[in-house]
């Protein structure tokens, strides 16, 4: 218990105490235009879920991207995970080539894909027209239609190398006798994936699956480097929108949207890992 | 004995090389250091040339360096903000400012800026730009910008006659018309960028005065909160207005994606027949495309059929952070950089702009075309008010988010009156944040 008390204070003072404080502080009126702070209840919820300002909206997006981006990383790097599991040659330099987009910082991607995805001069477009596809040519990252795919496209870009290096730790811990007894037992490459592989991989799946929830429920840095939120409030997420008032001096409705946040993201976490872990096999 | 010895001659030793290092400062004042760095954070498209050839002076006179911060337009006033409130502040900033704003765009002045009230640069600034940087009857920051004609249509002259347009729109319907036949030639006729989030609202506002013109009282009735904005039904016309221009076309293919870096090449190109900006843009195109030989025009923004003045004592200025490490340094560099002399070389070294407004003697470079304009304008034209944004409290301290709403009614998403009404909650919030007793 003494060796456990100096982590303890530390977590208590640096991470326990400005959680809370958030928590309080969502239900006052704390702002930079003035220097009192008052508790008023439930107001800055109230004005989450009733306001013009499109919240629940945000909140609705970040739900999205939280879905959809998990699905579009998961299941191809878990499909890239076994092919670069087998003894293919060179399957070293293709794992480095998939996993080097993680190592890129947010803000250089963005910048790098604003480029790219320029309607007028930007190289997808170009390309597109260059092979015939001339019609396909979009606004990608100001056409409402597309902008959310372009994202999600950008995101997967940089984050299935991340994802897949962890399916291949899992890959590699399953034992070869499983995948023997099944090859005598006369099991087909899909039977093995799903009485076999998938099975063992569960742990592998939950890591995924509770780092892609906490991932995309705070989401911020894609959004502010792509679009900022645009075009016009159509991409803004809580993310971005907890920035925003917070640069505008609103820090208590700010630090509502915060604990918002906070208990998507602890309702979601217990809900995967409760789940999940009574699936997953032990040897 | 020899430890002794060493020890002292280890402390003579620092000590003459403290003395000879500040004994090779140069000009430092007010106990200014020279061996330090300062932040100095701007919007991208506020600094220049100019203002690199300043830095370098001020080092090679100081040996105080300045690690300038260019952050793009969308970000920059969020970030300022951010940072102002989270305590790390940049050593110098500059926020878009005027006399309604500058609580709202630095957070709190009393605390977050460094009082400069007793500085000796404050009066190089006209007296109608101080309210700007001042609050409480306190001065913290200084205003350098220009005193042309900013922001209105600068159209291609020579491309308007080739294509039957033998004068220059001066009402809406006239303006919906040249656009027309420009859009049917194959030409962008007003190059808009949203990208940015800041420029496509201008024409909104910039035709203030014509509002107030038409509704007399109006200012004062936003002010006092008597008048809401959703109730102003001219304010909803324009914005349909500004719409039916994204939606027939006129503001080109990629206007949503379109940001102002390429707006002169669009102009020198002939890709477009209209910019949206001041004056001097007139003689930054010519300077980056000298093989472009166009007569260039100046015309008032005709939606509502404007023919005000868009009067503006506001704009950029610089302000110095209270919590900064270094105040004399960044004093310092206030006073270097306010100097005549540097104020010529700031000006020299800003192709978008052909004058600055300050009280001292400069060589200023207005164009022939902005001096044609300006002899066209009346005074009944320019004293009716300032720009809505600049004239009424809490619009300016929503500049992008009206932006962004109106991003959203191009693409079908809000109604102008929507755009009116959010505009509206947006006040009474800020409004009441700040214990303004016409909101209570």
């Amino acid at each position: 218990m003494y060796f456990v008390f100096p982590v303890l204070a530390l977590y208590a003072v640096f991470f326990l105490w400005p959680g809370l404080s958030g928590v309080w502080y969502s239900f006052t009126d704390w702002s930079s235009h003035h220097e009192d702070v008052n508790f008023v209840g439930l107001r800055n919820y109230v004005q989450v879920f009733t306001s013009n300002s499109d919240y629940s909206r945000y909140i609705f997006n970040t739900v999205r991207f939280t879905l959809i981006s998990n699905i579009v990383k998961i299941i191809p790097a878990l499909f890239l995970a076994l092919m670069l599991n087998q003894g293919m040659r060179g399957r070293n330099v293709y794992r480095a080539i998939l996993y080097f987009p993680s190592a890129l910082p947010y803000l250089v991607i963005g910048l790098m894909f604003r480029s790219i995805m320029h309607p007028g001069n930007g190289l997808l477009n170009k390309l597109l027209g260059a092979v015939g596809l001339g019609f396909l040519q979009q606004e990608w990252l100001a056409n409402p239609s597309v902008v959310w795919g372009s994202v999600f496209a950008v995101d997967a870009w940089r984050g299935i190398g991340y994802v897949m290096t962890i399916f291949l730790a899992g890959l590699q811990a399953i034992p070869d006798e499983l995948y023997e007894s099944a090859n005598i037992d006369g099991a087909g490459f899909w039977r093995k994936f799903f009485h076999v592989t998938i099975p063992m991989l569960i742990p592998s799946i939950t890591i995924n699956l509770t780092f892609g929830l906490a991932y995309g429920l705070k989401v911020f840095d894609v959004i502010y480097v792509l679009t900022n939120g645009g075009p016009g409030r159509e991409t803004e997420v809580l993310g971005t929108s907890v920035f925003r008032e917070f640069s505008n001096g609103n820090y208590a409705l700010s630090s509502a949207l915060n604990t918002l946040l906070f208990v998507f993201m602890a309702a979601a976490a217990c809900f995967i890992v409760t789940r999940l872990n009574k699936k997953a096999v032990e040897l | 004995m020899k430890k002794t010895f060493a020890l002292i001659l280890g402390l003579a030793l620092v000590l003459c090389a403290s003395v000879w290092a500040g004994g090779n400062r140069q000009g430092t004042t007010g106990g200014a250091k020279s061996n330090v760095t300062l932040t100095w954070m701007v919007s991208q498209g506020w600094t220049w040339p100019g203002d690199e050839e300043l830095i370098q002076k001020f080092k090679e006179k100081t040996g105080i360096t300045i690690d300038l911060q260019v952050i793009p337009a969308a970000q920059h006033h969020d970030l300022v903000k951010a940072r102002l409130s989270s305590g790390e502040g940049p050593d110098i900033f500059m926020v878009q400012t005027n006399e309604f704003l500058i609580k709202g765009a630095t957070v709190d002045p009393e605390k977050y800026l460094l009082d400069m009230s007793a500085e000796p640069w404050l009066n190089v600034m006209p007296k109608s730009r101080l309210p700007a940087v001042s609050y409480n009857n306190k001065n913290y920051g200084f205003m350098l910008w220009h005193n042309s004609p900013e922001h209105l249509y600068v159209y291609n002259k020579t491309l308007f006659n080739e294509l039957g347009i033998t004068k220059a729109p001066e009402t809406f319907a006239e303006m919906d018309a040249a656009c027309q036949k420009i859009l049917a030639a194959g030409i962008t006729p007003i190059y808009e960028y949203v990208a940015d989030g800041w420029h496509h609202q201008l024409p909104f506002f910039q035709i203030g005065p014509r509002y107030e013109q038409r509704n007399p009282g109006l200012y004062k009735g936003l002010n006092d909160n008597t008048i809401k904005f959703a109730d102003v039904a001219d304010f909803e016309t324009v914005l349909n207005q500004i719409n039916s221009f994204a939606q027939k076309g006129y503001y080109g293919r990629y206007y949503m994606s379109n940001t102002q870096a390429g707006q002169n090449e669009a102009m020198a190109t002939r890709q477009a027949a209209i910019i949206t900006f001041n004056s001097s843009v007139i003689s930054q195109v010519r300077a980056e495309y000298p093989e472009f030989k166009d007569e260039m025009g100046i015309c008032l923004i005709r939606f509502l059929d404007n023919n005000t003045f868009p009067s503006n004592p506001s704009g950029p200025a610089m302000f110095a952070c209270a919590q900064t490490r270094y105040p004399n340094e960044v004093k310092e560099f206030f006073r270097f950089y306010t100097e005549t002399a540097n104020l010529q070389i700031k000006l020299d070294g800003t192709p978008e702009w052909t004058n600055a407004d300050v009280t001292v003697p400069l060589q200023q470079h207005w164009t022939t075309e902005e001096e044609a304009f300006m002899a066209g304008i009346t005074d009944g034209q320019k004293n009716i008010q300032a720009v809505l944004q600049t004239g009424t409290k809490y619009t300016n301290d929503q500049w992008m988010e009206f932006g962004a709403d109106m991003a959203s009614m191009f693409m079908g998403r809000m109604t102008a009156k929507e755009v009116l009404q959010a505009t509206d909650e947006r006040r009474a919030n800020i409004a009441r944040s700040q214990g303004d007793p016409a909101w209570r």
